[in-house]
């Protein structure tokens, strides 16, 4: 209880803190001027390019640029790339606009803005932009509108968008007389998108008067203005160097000299510092006088020549400043600062600079236009917009929540006093750290939702919340003291209720009708979100594989690839997909069917074995659990066998420990290593969990087992089954070629894999630009649950524990392959645990609240922060909405992409378009070409030696049997050989450098673009 | 007379089997039980912390506890009183009490087993446990707020990990804490955590596991010995606020004066370092106000309670700029906040001006060859900037690219930063593969023996046999080629070289 008062008193002050002194993130709309939605008319692909080229008699004195896509792309000026909006995106930011200074790009004469915009959901890319020019005080717009060029046809732009270094299309001498004109898009527009800066601190050009203190290099300025009631207050500051600037005697923000950086993280030679920024102040501002204070530091010789510096310190700064009639009030740099090149005492606050002299005006010319680059983007100008609060504003607020927390004492002391049922100091101080407990949920959800990039800002930090918050605290509070009073109300609505429950027609308890019905509507849920749209998806390279073992199978008995193959891998999982695909063929539905009934089993078996293994209560969240996390609606979708995996992998962890219990039935014995065997054969991988078995059975059993027959008897076969299966694994691979990376034996002592793992279970949002399923809070739980098994006397605990910490050993450190998707079998136990400690959480506030409080208090405090809690442990299972799932997507209308290359457009492309004597050659998995376009005859070899193998003297692929090209002089010779060639790739295989070797650009013309697919045609 | 007939077989063995899992169950039983199991485990623990590697630049170089004294911040340092040292002593300590119970020892007597009556108690592994405990928790605190000599060699040998690592054309395990060359941070407190974090190895964790053991023991032995958890933690901790009153106040007040002496003790042993930090933090604010004669003041007063500040180059360039804002003489400080600025904006030939100056006025000044060095190999890393060097003979005399290649300024500035600091693996890794590609394989051949010389590190060895490998290739000796190529395999156990196992496959 002290801990709980201690934790609410910091997560108030924190969230005070936050909303009062600490400026949020907001949502602002860029001004469209006219701006309308374009797309290309002659849209072929998952592309489309957009061009303006434009004369200019003269660069203007500032230019912007804002846009917004459907759905991602690249910005390019004059070709210069400004920004890749992708890993916004997929990070599930799907709703945001951008707003770039693009002045230092500009020229006079012919210039050129172009975009690239990618739709990897169905509909097609679109776009909306508008350039702003501006003169003096003028503003000329181009707004997107049919007088752009856009084209859907990447041949016509020669290059892809999805691949770097593309930029040619964008230059302005581009030949783009064959583009057609941008029509309106005809669909509906996507939604305003939101962007986190002011549109007014980037479309007001940088002033051409800097403020000196003389030809010193360090300078420190002051002023005081007067301001109205500000609502919004926005401040741009551009420096000669390092600067610090203090507002109402606060340090509010330190600049750091920012240096432009290459690719490589080195920084590029410049002849002048000059950094810049834009930060939001509204915290800082009051109504009436405002003290500004800006400290400039530039270094004393100058960069290039070593000369002692002409460049003085020396700064502009403008406020931008939005009152309550939404007026913007705009102060920049002028005579009324006052400056000097030696500090006083107190300088910040106006102390000591009666004597300092005007601010000396400079022409920017001395700064700009090299200095320009450093305000092009707006990643560059927002790095940053922390701001430091004194001590002293942080010692108030810890001494109004320690009088508020004092004051809340001292209430419930006086009503319990009333009452005569005084039970002490203690009892009061636990009653109040009780009413906390609601309110320490709310701001934990809260928490969990400010994660997602979707949400509304500013949130949570905000007054609103902050009222929320304490109101929560003091309705819990009112429940506290009017807890008896309250008493026959609740007595009336319970019984009520119970009223309603025996009028039913048949007979069943409440709780069981209640966890009926939730149960069955999470299931209900999950089969909705897992069937939507079966086909959405095409088959990536690992469920091809699954669909050709299904069909060797069918053709030979053995799960045979095209190249003869075998695939000795889930075996038990390749036969049971042969039986639909010979049924009713290789379409996603039949093939994905599988998994769908196996999910749907599991959430079904997730409820009933956590109901044997932690109570009710505990399996129900479970099961709430598995069925909303996105890794089991991606996996229970798939034609793949990781879903069986963790079926039988559930089933296994059930069995056997029934099987090892005293007394058990001999029957669970055979079940347990039944189940065993299958989940081998379901996927090897499951071999984690071996070990757990038998530490838990040498422990339980001891030497019992020596004399007991039927773990012999059902032992024996099990043990030679697995042996077996991974004898043939070994006999039936061809012999290995090479021994690259790809090749490192799968079980190894590999430590290095704790730290991806703990990314994985802890930190996963720092994992492919956070796309990946987030598992923090219910990891975190999860170990709570193991570390609390360490002390308890619970077995099924330790023995769910053990279940999981083994396995996870397992593969930090002895396999030596690292994949989100190898802890998904382990997904229920990790359900399980999360909900144990969850519901030993609510136990142990039952306990306390049974003996502190009232019935309807406690009700409350239960109810309450239960429910809180369980939304926070939901909402944080997702990395972001936008990533979830297809059909939440869809229902709620937020955008979505697809989650791997769409191969089924390409290959439709492909076999459109294919003549007799075309081969095709592969960069990406050959066997998705060969599934979805032709039988590819060569594969670009890209150091994956596992794939390899020796077949008639050459080297081939291992699923397809193609040839593979090693180098540029065995590509070379392919292409002195055929006539018409396709190239078959995806943007993931072809970028950064993985063909360099090849000789590829010259010989290739693109010719399709797809959502990450790439198709090449070499007709000579 | 009765004949007593000779047991069967079947019941011999079962009789054996009985026996067998008699004996299994209590020798574990009174493992458990008497708490000597958990001080076993710790034991063994720290005895494994004594002799594995405490941090690991990957690459470059290991320490052990033996290697790193113990200095808390008052520069009485000896290499006798070492971590390795202050690990044995506990272990010792903890191996003394624990034969000192007799606890494990059981008989078999007569019918029964009998067992020695005494068992530790849990004040005793609690006690063992916090001072295995402290062990790790010392070497922390010594890292972050002490010991910045050591933290400076890491962090540079750190980013020559790191620089290597960006030329080795395949990948090495993630990092722990994704950083850059050149950005190795040691200025705050921050900045060297995450650089142990980074530099971690299993031994320095292995006290802590060791007093975790300690801690579950005594739990279980508390838990057995019949004193359970009470509830109403709020009387029991107001009981505890309260207890001035009792009536045993003179035994609980000499407790408390011991206390309070032992934690005074305690600041004043320790408190030495984190409040020279505190006046250097107090400086440096003193620079963003203005007042540059107070920030000196502060800075001085720092250096006198933690000399081993001037070993961090932050120290020096914060003094060098608020020297250099009050106009005074030129001195290194200066000269260094200089170089660093040079540096920041990239006027590198700048900074190697000022450095090269200097590092000819102190060449024994390792701060200042540190910083020099640093510059040295910033301007190695631009002059290579775009340049794909070869990763094989084959590569590098056929393609006509590579004979187009200017490489005499990675050269040149290869051969300058080797001047500075002979031992450089980066430097002789990137001059060893800049002479490659320049097809002056004897002379490659030099550095990549260096480096075999120098490092440890199996993948920095596998990486230097590669190129050792190709040298000898390139010279025509087939067969030392291959020699090479399976050493350099053998050494990469996490199959990370794929350019030495492509060229020995053919696969390249």
């Amino acid at each position: 209880m002290w801990l709980t008062l201690g934790l609410a008193l910091i997560a108030l002050n924190l969230f005070a803190y936050q909303t009062l002194l600490v400026p949020q993130t907001r949502n602002y709309h860029a001004n469209w001027y006219g701006a309308q939605w374009i797309s290309a008319a002659n849209q072929s692909g998952a592309s489309a390019f957009y061009r303006k080229t434009f004369t200019l008699s003269a660069p203007p004195t500032g230019a912007f640029l804002a846009v917004q896509m459907s759905q991602y792309g690249v910005i390019y000026a004059n070709g210069v790339q400004i920004d890749s909006t992708r890993d916004d995106y997929v990070s599930g930011a799907t709703n945001r606009a951008y707003l770039y200074d693009v002045t230092p790009y500009l020229q006079a004469g012919q210039n050129t803005i172009a975009l690239c915009t990618i739709n990897a959901d169905d509909s097609a890319p679109a776009s909306r932009a508008v350039l702003g020019l501006v003169y003096g005080g003028h503003t000329v717009t181009e707004p997107t509108n049919a007088s752009w060029l856009a084209t859907g046809n990447a041949a016509l732009a020669g290059e892809p968008c999805s691949l770097p270094d593309t930029r040619a299309w964008s230059l302005p001498g581009f030949d783009d007389s064959a583009w057609p004109r941008a029509g309106l898009l005809k669909t509906p527009a996507p939604a305003d998108g939101v962007m986190p800066v002011r549109p007014v601190t980037l479309e007001t050009p940088l002033s051409t008067s800097w403020l000196s203190a003389g030809s010193g290099n360090d300078a420190f300025f002051y002023r005081s203005v007067r301001l109205p009631n500000v609502s919004d207050a926005w401040l741009r500051v551009a420096s000669s160097g390092d600067a610090q600037v203090f507002i109402n005697g606060v340090q509010a923000l330190t600049q750091p000299a920012k240096v432009r950086q290459d690719q490589s993280n080195h920084a590029l030679p410049a002849e002048v510092i000059v950094t810049a920024g834009v930060y939001d102040v509204t915290p800082y501002l009051h109504a009436g006088d405002n003290s500004i204070g800006v400290h400039v530091t530039t270094i004393g010789t100058d960069l290039k020549t070593g000369s002692p510096r002409a460049r003085p310190a020396a700064m502009t700064l403008d406020l931008f400043a939005q009152d309550g009639a939404g007026r913007t009030l705009h102060m920049t740099g002028d005579q009324s600062w006052w400056a000097s090149q030696t500090a006083s005492a107190g300088w910040w606050t106006g102390s000591g600079v009666d004597h300092w002299a005007s601010a000396i005006p400079i022409d920017s010319a001395m700064f700009g236009p090299r200095a320009a680059p450093f305000l092009a983007t707006q990643k560059a100008l927002l790095a940053h917009n922390v701001i430091v609060s004194d001590g002293a504003t942080l010692s108030v607020f810890l001494a109004t929540t320690a009088l508020f927390t004092l004051a809340c004492v001292c209430g419930v002391g006086l009503q319990v006093a009333m009452r005569r049922r005084t039970r002490g100091l203690a009892a009061m101080i636990d009653r109040v750290a009780l009413a906390f407990i609601p309110m320490l949920a709310l701001v934990g959800l809260l928490l969990t939702l400010n994660l997602e990039p979707l949400m509304p800002r500013p949130f949570p930090y905000t007054r609103a919340w902050l009222g929320i918050i304490l109101a929560v605290a003091a309705l819990t509070f009112i429940a506290i003291l009017a807890s008896d009073a309250l008493r026959p109300y609740e007595a009336r609505l319970v019984e009520g209720a119970q009223r309603v429950v025996r009028r039913l027609p048949w007979r069943i308890s409440t709780t069981s009708l209640v966890i009926g019905i939730v149960g069955g509507a999470l299931v209900l849920v999950g089969f909705l979100m897992v069937t939507y749209n079966l086909p959405y998806e095409s088959y990536w390279q690992d469920e091809v594989t699954s669909v050709y073992a299904a069909k060797g199978i069918l053709a030979t008995g053995l799960p045979r690839m095209i190249s003869g193959f075998i695939y000795v891998k889930a075996e038990l999982y390749s036969y049971m997909l042969a039986v639909p695909v010979g049924l009713f063929g290789d379409g996603p539905f039949a093939t994905r069917a599988i998994s769908i009934v196996e999910y749907l089993a599991s959430l079904v078996l997730t409820y009933f074995i956590g109901r044997y293994f932690l109570g009710r209560r505990a399996a129900l969240l479970a099961l709430l659990l598995l069925a909303l996390s996105p890794m089991a609606l991606r996996w229970g979708r798939e034609a793949r066998m990781y879903q069986q995996a963790e079926l039988f992998l559930l089933i296994s962890v059930y069995l056997f420990y029934r099987a090892v219990q005293p007394k058990a039935p001999t029957r669970y014995i055979y079940l347990s290593l039944l189940s065993i065997v299958v989940m081998y054969l379901s996927h090897e991988e499951t071999f984690i969990v071996l070990p757990v078995f038998v530490i838990y059975f040498l422990v339980t059993q001891r030497l019992t087992w020596l004399r007991n027959p039927h773990w012999w008897i059902a032992g024996c076969p099990a043990i030679a089954i697995i042996l077996l299966e991974l004898y043939l694994t070994k006999a039936t691979h061809p012999p290995v070629i090479g021994t690259d990376h790809t090749q490192q034996p799968l079980i190894a002592f590999s430590p290095e894999n704790v730290n991806y793992y703990l990314r994985l279970l802890f930190a996963s949002r720092g994992l492919k630009s956070g796309s990946v399923d987030e598992l923090g809070l219910t990891s975190t739980l999860a170990t709570l649950a193991m570390a609390g098994a360490l002390f308890s006397r619970d077995r099924a605990l330790r023995y769910l524990s053990l279940c999981l910490i083994v396995p996870l050993l397992m593969l930090a450190l002895v396999f030596s392959l690292t994949s989100d998707r190898y802890i998904f079998p382990l997904l229920p136990i990790f359900c399980f645990l999360a909900a144990a400690t969850v519901v030993w959480a609510l136990d142990t506030l039952r306990k306390i609240t049974l003996v502190r409080l009232g019935p309807v208090a406690r009700h409350v405090i239960l109810g309450s922060t239960a429910l809180l809690l369980i939304a926070m442990l939901v909402s944080a299972q997702t990395p972001s909405l936008a990533n979830f799932g297809l059909a939440s997507s869809r229902t709620l209308g937020i955008s979505y992409r697809h989650q791997y290359p769409e191969y089924q457009l390409a290959g439709d492309y492909i076999r459109a378009h294919w003549q007799k004597g075309d081969i095709l050659i592969t960069v990406s998995p050959a066997i998705d070409a060969a599934f979805y376009a032709e039988r590819p005859s060569y594969l670009l070899y890209q150091s994956k030696a596992l794939y390899l193998f020796e077949q008639d003297g050459h080297i081939v692929d291992t699923p397809t049997g193609s040839t593979v090209l090693l180098n540029g002089s065995d590509l070379s010779a392919v292409l002195g050989q055929y006539h018409r060639i396709w190239l078959w790739s995806s943007a993931g295989y072809q970028c950064c450098g993985h063909t360099l070797k090849f000789p590829l650009a010259g010989n290739f013309a693109l010719v399709y673009e797809g959502d990450g697919t790439l198709v090449y045609l070499r007709s000579a | 007379m009765a004949v007593t007939s000779p047991p069967s077989l079947e019941r011999a063995t079962r009789e054996r089997l009985e026996w067998l899992e008699q004996v299994a169950t209590e020798s574990g039983r009174r493992l458990l039980t008497s708490g000597a199991l958990w001080a076993l485990l710790a034991v063994a623990a720290l005895c494994l912390a004594s002799v594995v590697t405490w941090t690991q630049v990957p690459l470059v170089s290991t320490t052990t506890s033996w290697t790193t004294p113990v200095d808390v911040g008052w520069g009485l340092r000896s290499s006798l009183w070492s971590y390795g040292t202050l690990t044995a002593l506990i272990t010792l300590l903890c191996g003394v009490r624990l034969l000192a119970t007799r606890s494990w020892r059981i008989r078999w007597r007569g019918a029964e087993w009998v067992h020695h009556p005494t068992a530790l108690r849990p004040r005793s592994l609690v006690i063992m446990g916090a001072a295995a405990a402290l062990v790790s928790l010392l070497y922390v605190y010594q890292y972050v707020f002490v010991d910045f000599a050591h933290v400076a060699v890491q962090a540079k040998q750190e980013s020559e990990s790191l620089l290597v690592r960006h030329h080795l054309n395949y990948t090495l395990p993630s990092q722990t804490v994704p950083m850059t060359p050149f950005n190795v941070g040691t200025a705050n407190i921050g900045d060297r955590l995450l650089l142990l974090i980074q530099l971690v190895n299993p031994g320095l964790l292995l006290p802590i596991v060791a007093g975790l053991l300690c801690f579950y023991g005594a739990f279980l032995l508390r838990r057995a010995g019949g004193y359970p958890m009470e509830s109403g933690y709020s009387e029991r901790a107001l009981a505890w606020l309260f207890a001035w009153a009792d009536t045993r106040w003179g035994r609980r007040r000499r407790v408390f004066a011991c206390g309070i002496a032992l934690g005074a003790l305690l600041a004043l042993l320790l408190g030495r370092a984190p409040v020279a930090l505190i006046f250097e933090r107090s400086g440096q604010q003193a620079v963003q106000d203005g007042a540059y004669q107070n920030a000196l003041t502060d800075f001085r007063w720092a250096y006198e309670l933690n000399p081993a500040l001037n070993e961090l180059p932050s120290f020096h360039q914060e003094r060098g700029q608020a020297l250099g804002m009050l106009h005074s003489a030129p001195d290194v400080d200066i000269q260094l906040y200089l170089a660093q600025q040079y540096r920041q904006s990239g006027a590198l030939d700048q900074a190697w001006l000022v450095d090269s100056l200097l590092v000819k006025l102190y060449p024994h000044d390792t701060f200042v060859v540190r910083d020099t060095a640093l510059t040295a190999e910033m301007e190695m890393e631009r002059s290579l900037a775009g340049v794909a060097l070869p990763t094989n003979p084959e590569t590098a005399q056929q393609s006509p690219r590579y004979a187009t290649l200017s490489l005499g300024k990675p050269l040149l500035w290869a051969n300058r930063l080797l001047a500075i600091q002979t031992n450089n693996l980066a430097g002789h890794y990137v001059r060893g593969r800049v002479l490659f590609t320049m097809q002056q394989y004897e002379a490659a051949t030099t550095d990549f023996q260096t480096i075999v010389a120098v490092s440890s590190d199996n993948d920095m060895q596998s990486a230097a046999y590669t190129y050792l490998a190709f040298c000898r290739g390139a010279l025509g000796d087939l067969a030392g080629e291959r020699v090479m190529l399976r050493k350099a395999i053998k050494l990469d156990h996490g199959y990370n070289n794929t350019t030495a196992r492509e060229a020995a496959s053919g696969l390249q």
